[in-house]
């Protein structure tokens, strides 16, 4: 019953979503932008001028709605090393979300060390908790339904942690770092950590996986922390050398456009990095940054 | 209803520290595991006796000396209260039948002295395989890890996982034991104890338990002890049948308090109240006990099947397959456990770090350290890695074959060096990029670099600590492209030192 709703409602959402976007090229540089950026802010201040440029949280969250919170909690690692998403953007999120009338906002990612020592030492939970959202774990493979995945040659099903599924809104929290094997993580390797088999992608093309599994749901927003950015040796990091205070943060609906935006702040081109081209290329998201309706605001 | 009486409190004494040691091996809470195990870390006879041998700690010494003064005293309260191996015999006795006519045999002073000789050999060999299944607290661990464990974590993963359970949030997916050799081995261990328990008592203590043997001989001279008042006795024979460890004889109207484990069930059932535990001294000597046939093999036990040594499957729409297999020519023992020589002499496979370790690396080995060395844990990288920031199994090994080490002490220890098959790795033979190696690994001594548009892995080992998240992380099947060989001598490995990187703060933005 559930999956039919959410079925139901995503193909609502995916028609709503186009209906939008074919009226602001109508519209060209109309009301809502296509990128926000904003710089030199702490992260949860960033992310107050952001949101409200987008017309506040109130447009993405409706009441009574259930919202799940993807961030990047992969790392048995303290905030410093800016290798988990920033846990005080988490919890301001939480709160506009729940502001916005949420029923319920939960927090889960697919760790890659072991999940309680992730969700406690990047302080994620304890900032979840204060905030009024939930924690829930990812680590067990019941969480996890299988789920084709129509455009795919690569990777054609995939599990899922049902939290996506069930959800009415998906934001989608990635922390912007380097990657070792591919290039650089944003928002769309951000969502390796909603599947199970992880594996499989990096024996089977990670760059076309990971392209091919954004075809299956996009987020409804991309908030990217580029605040303290990892700038060699992600996704972990060796130590607090690692990373560069760029106090940046970036939102999108598209994935394909925040992850080319956050690439540049890299110091990468969307054409280094072959998940971007593919994922253009299959119609995820626009790369064309330079045609696109960008806001950037300085703190 | 009657008072309770000495039985009744022995029995509520023992019930709660059983509690206490029985969740140690269950509980996998970073803080909590820890506590408990320090609760009893200094209550166990055989550790402890491993411990003094083999690193002198003045703690341990103590312990062991408290121990026998507190025997010299009161009997074997140590079989009775603090055994835990004994307790669950006692749990398992009660299982099967509330009152139980045992037929429990009066040992002969020969078998008590052979298992001290053994413990006393073992320890001056330094070879401790017969310490590792006649030590009562080991058998201990590894039914309640390999059997409770297994058992607990499955059905709790399996709960957590579906549907109804975790939308209520109840039940969260905890670290625990695959189903493999160690449940089918506690599993049998299990069923001959209950067996046993059922016809003969504690036939374990006085039979196998080398702590139960030195201990009878100590208790041969306690203060207090269990007696039969010859007068008002009424030769009923009932103390007798319900006695666990055969040593009461009620025709002479003796009990051997060497033997006896203080249950106290006597005193429970005797209807003329001719039964006392006190200082009262009837030295009267007792006659050799006439018959001790019984023996019975514990060692049949031993042997359990190996269910799965390399695991693996083949799912989805796999492309390629590794074709070089791989051969590890060391297991890679503990961090803290600094060589094999060390380990191997004194642990005991107990498996309380097994039951512990927080990301499940550590689990029974079979064959990998030697037949002889079965049950003593190895980091298996198919099941996990070892956690960079994490010490645990340090703090809790009872018998210091894992001995403490500081956090940044174990963040520069090579337990063992990866090694990098090219031929195996998709990035060489798929021309694909990957890098979940180089993701995972905690030094940096595996990285990828640019080479001909891809991202190749690069080993450097000065770096490695062998805590085989690389191995662990590596998707390739069936054989991966990157493990750890274990070093029999743990070494200092260097720290990857970097500048910092230099940032130039615009406020520009780059597109």
């Amino acid at each position: 019953m559930r999956r039919r709703d959410f079925i139901y409602t995503s193909v609502l959402a995916g028609a709503a979503l186009s209906t939008i976007g074919l009226s602001r090229t109508v519209l060209a540089g109309g009301e809502i932008p296509d990128l926000v950026a904003v710089r030199n802010g702490d992260p949860d201040i960033m992310f107050e001028k952001a949101i409200a440029e987008l017309g506040g949280m109130k447009k993405f969250v409706r009441p009574n709605q259930r919202v799940v919170i993807k961030p990047n909690i992969g790392w048995d690692v303290s905030p410093e090393r800016a290798a988990n998403t920033n846990p005080r953007l988490v919890a301001r999120i939480i709160k506009h979300c729940l502001d916005a009338g949420a029923k319920e906002v939960v927090v889960f990612d697919n760790t890659c060390d072991n999940w309680k020592k992730c969700y406690s030492n990047s302080l994620i939970e304890k900032y979840v908790n204060d905030a009024g959202g939930k924690m829930v774990p990812g680590n067990s493979e019941g969480y996890y339904q299988t789920v084709k995945i129509p455009a795919g040659s690569r990777i054609k099903d995939a599990k899922v942690h049902e939290l996506i599924l069930d959800s009415d809104v998906f934001i989608n929290v990635p922390i912007l770092k380097s990657h070792g094997g591919a290039r650089l993580t944003v928002s769309m390797k951000n969502l390796m950590g909603i599947v199970w088999d992880r594996g499989y992608w990096h024996r089977n093309d990670l760059h076309t996986c990971i392209a091919e599994f954004s075809t299956f749901r996009k987020p409804d927003l991309n908030i990217v922390d580029a605040w303290n950015v990892m700038q060699r040796n992600g996704p972990r990091g060796l130590s607090e050398a690692d990373t560069v205070m760029m106090k940046s943060l970036l939102i999108s609906r598209d994935m394909v456009t925040a992850d080319t935006a956050a690439a540049k702040l890299l110091g990468f081109e969307a054409a280094d990095v072959r998940y971007i081209e593919e994922a253009a290329k299959l119609g995820v998201g626009r790369k064309d940054l330079e045609k696109l309706n960008i806001r950037k605001i300085i703190v | 209803m009657k008072k309770p009486g000495l039985r009744q409190y022995r029995s509520f004494a023992a019930l709660i520290f059983f509690i206490f040691v029985f969740a140690a091996f269950i509980v996998t809470d970073e803080t909590i595991s820890p506590l408990l195990a320090n609760i009893f870390k200094y209550s166990q006879i055989i550790p402890l006796v491993i411990t003094v041998s083999t690193g002198f700690t003045l703690l341990s010494l103590i312990a062991i000396l408290l121990i026998l003064l507190m025997t010299i005293i009161f009997g074997r309260v140590y079989c009775s209260v603090l055994c835990p191996f004994g307790i669950l015999q006692d749990i398992l006795g009660r299982i099967r039948k509330k009152k139980i006519k045992y037929r429990a045999r009066r040992v002969k002073i020969i078998i008590p002295s052979l298992l001290v000789a053994l413990l006393i050999f073992s320890v001056l060999i330094k070879e401790n395989i017969a310490l590792v299944f006649l030590d009562p607290f080991s058998n201990f661990g590894r039914i309640i890890s390999g059997v409770f464990l297994t058992l607990i974590s499955n059905s709790v993963n399996l709960t957590a996982g579906s549907g109804i359970m975790n939308k209520l949030n109840i039940v969260e997916p905890m670290t625990g034991r695959e189903l493999s050799f160690m449940f089918i081995y506690g599993t049998v261990t299990l069923g001959f104890l209950y067996y046993f328990v059922g016809k003969n008592g504690r036939l374990f203590c006085n039979y196998l338990c080398p702590a139960g043997a030195a201990l009878a001989f100590v208790s041969k001279f306690s203060k207090f002890r269990v007696s039969i008042d010859q007068h008002s006795c009424i030769g009923c024979g009932a103390c007798e049948k319900f006695c666990k460890s055969g040593c009461i004889d009620t025709k002479q109207k003796q009990i051997d308090n060497s033997q006896c484990v203080l249950c106290f069930n006597c005193i429970d059932i005797c209807p003329s109240e001719s039964i006392k535990y006190s200082t009262s001294i009837t030295t009267k000597s007792i006659p050799a006990p006439d018959e001790s046939r019984r023996n019975f093999l514990f060692s049949a036990a031993l042997f359990g099947i190996n269910l799965s040594p390399e695991q693996f499957r083949l799912a989805g729409i796999d492309t390629l397959r590794s074709k070089i297999p791989v051969y590890r020519e060391f297991a890679v023992c503990p961090p803290g456990s600094l060589s094999y020589d060390n380990f191997l002499e004194k642990c005991t496979a107990c498996q309380l770090c097994v039951s512990a370790c927080p990301t499940g690396v550590l689990d029974a080995s079979f064959s990998d350290y030697g037949f002889q060395n079965i049950f003593k844990p190895r980091l298996d990288f198919a099941k996990s890695y070892c956690n960079f920031d994490c010490v645990l199994c340090s703090e809790i090994c009872p018998t210091g074959a894992i001995m403490p080490i500081r956090d940044e002490v174990k963040k520069l220890t090579r337990l063992g060096k990866a090694v990098l098959i090219e031929k195996n790795c998709v990035v060489f033979t798929d021309k694909k990029d990957c890098g979940a190696c180089a993701e995972h690994c905690p030094t940096k001594a595996v990285r990828m670099v640019d080479k001909d548009g891809l991202r190749v892995p690069v080993l450097d080992n000065r770096y490695c600590i062998g805590c085989g998240a690389c191995e662990y992380a590596c998707p390739t099947k069936p054989y991966k492209s990157i493990y750890v060989d274990g070093l029999i001598r743990h070494e200092s490995a260097e720290k990857l030192k970097e500048e910092k990187i230099r940032h130039i703060q615009t406020d520009d933005f780059p597109f």
